[in-house]
C-alpha cells in the first residue's frame, strides 16, 4: 500500500463530508410505508405473521380427532365383521 | 407522525418476531430515514429509492422471527438487505441511463457570494461523477462513512469484512478519488489558460 500522509486526504475528506448529506425521505412516503407494515389487515404483513400456539394446538387437536375417529370406527367395522361371522357359524 | 415508544432495539425485536406490528413500527421509524438516505445515494433517485425502501422493510418483517441467528446489529442487518436490493436493482437495470445525483445532492448557500458557490458546485460535481465511477464496494463504503457516519468496525459489520480490510480499502479509495480529483482539476487549469 502506497504510504500517504493522512493530512494528504484532508481536502478530500472535508469536500466528501460537506457534499455527502443524508436525504430526507417524504413524510408522504413514511407515512404509508408505515401503515402498510402495521396495518395487520395487509395482505404483505397478514402472509408474513407467526402461527400462534393456539393455531398449532388446533391442527393437532384436530390431528387427534380424526385419528381417534378412524380408530373407533375400524374397531367397530371390524367387530361387527366379527359379530356376522361368528352369528353365522352359530 | 405517532409518538415514539422509548423501546430498545432488541425489545422492539422480540416483540416484532412474536407478530407486534406496532413493535416493527417503533424499529421502522427509527431507521427509515438513514436505510432511505443509503438507497437514494446507491439508485439516484427518489421513486427507485422509495419502491426499494419498502421492500426492505417488507423483507425485514418476513424475516424479523429469524434476526437472532445472523448475530448482527439490527441497523447492519437492514443495510446488508439493502444493499443486496440494489445490487439486483442495478444488475436489472444496467442497461439504464446513470443517475444525476448532483441535482439533488449539490446545496445552496443563500449568504454566499455567487461565484464561490458556482466553485463550491463544480467540485462536488466533479467529486459526485468520480464516486460514481467508483466500484459498488467502494461506493457503499464512502456512502456508509459519509452520508451514514458509520465507524470502520460498523461498516465492517454491513460489508461482511473485517475493519482492518475497511481501512485498507478506505484509503485505497481514498488514493483512487484524491488522484482522480487532481486530474480533473490539472485538465480544467489546462483547458482555462487555453481560453485565456
Amino acid at each position: 500500500m502506497e504510504n500517504v500522509p493522512a493530512s494528504d486526504f484532508d481536502e478530500i475528506e472535508q469536500l466528501m463530508g460537506s457534499s455527502l448529506q443524508p436525504i430526507k425521505p417524504r413524510p408522504e412516503f413514511v407515512n404509508k410505508l408505515y401503515e402498510r407494515l402495521t396495518d395487520p389487515m395487509s395482505p404483505t404483513v397478514r402472509l408474513t405473521r407467526r402461527y400462534p400456539a393456539r393455531f398449532f394446538l388446533l391442527i393437532f387437536a384436530a390431528v387427534l380427532s380424526g385419528a381417534i375417529f378412524i380408530l373407533s370406527a375400524s374397531r367397530l367395522i371390524i367387530s361387527l365383521i366379527k359379530e356376522i361371522r361368528f352369528s353365522r357359524d352359530l | 407522525m405517532r409518538k415514539l415508544p422509548k423501546l430498545s432495539d432488541e425489545k422492539a425485536l422480540k416483540l416484532a418476531a412474536r407478530g407486534d406490528h406496532e413493535a416493527f413500527g417503533v424499529l421502522y421509524e427509527r431507521y427509515v430515514s438513514r436505510i432511505y438516505s443509503y438507497i437514494y445515494y446507491r439508485t439516484g433517485n427518489q421513486h427507485d429509492a422509495e419502491d426499494l425502501t419498502a421492500r426492505v422493510f417488507f423483507r425485514a418483517l418476513r424475516h424479523v422471527e429469524n434476526y437472532k441467528d445472523r448475530g448482527l446489529p439490527l441497523s447492519a442487518w437492514l443495510y446488508r438487505i439493502a444493499h443486496n436490493l440494489v445490487a439486483n436493482w442495478h444488475r436489472d437495470n444496467s442497461r439504464r441511463k446513470e443517475v444525476p445525483l448532483d441535482e439533488i445532492i449539490l446545496v445552496r448557500h443563500g449568504g454566499d457570494h455567487p461565484e464561490v458557490v458556482l466553485i463550491e458546485n463544480e467540485e462536488k460535481e466533479n467529486l459526485l461523477a468520480i464516486i460514481r465511477q467508483l466500484p459498488a464496494d467502494r461506493q457503499q463504503l464512502i456512502i456508509l462513512k459519509f452520508v451514514e457516519h458509520l465507524s470502520n468496525a460498523e461498516i465492517g459489520q454491513v460489508m461482511g469484512r473485517s475493519e482492518g480490510a475497511v481501512k485498507s480499502l478506505y484509503h485505497r479509495t481514498l488514493l483512487s478519488l484524491r488522484d482522480d480529483f487532481n486530474l480533473i482539476l490539472k485538465s480544467k487549469s489546462i483547458d482555462d489558460e487555453e481560453i485565456g
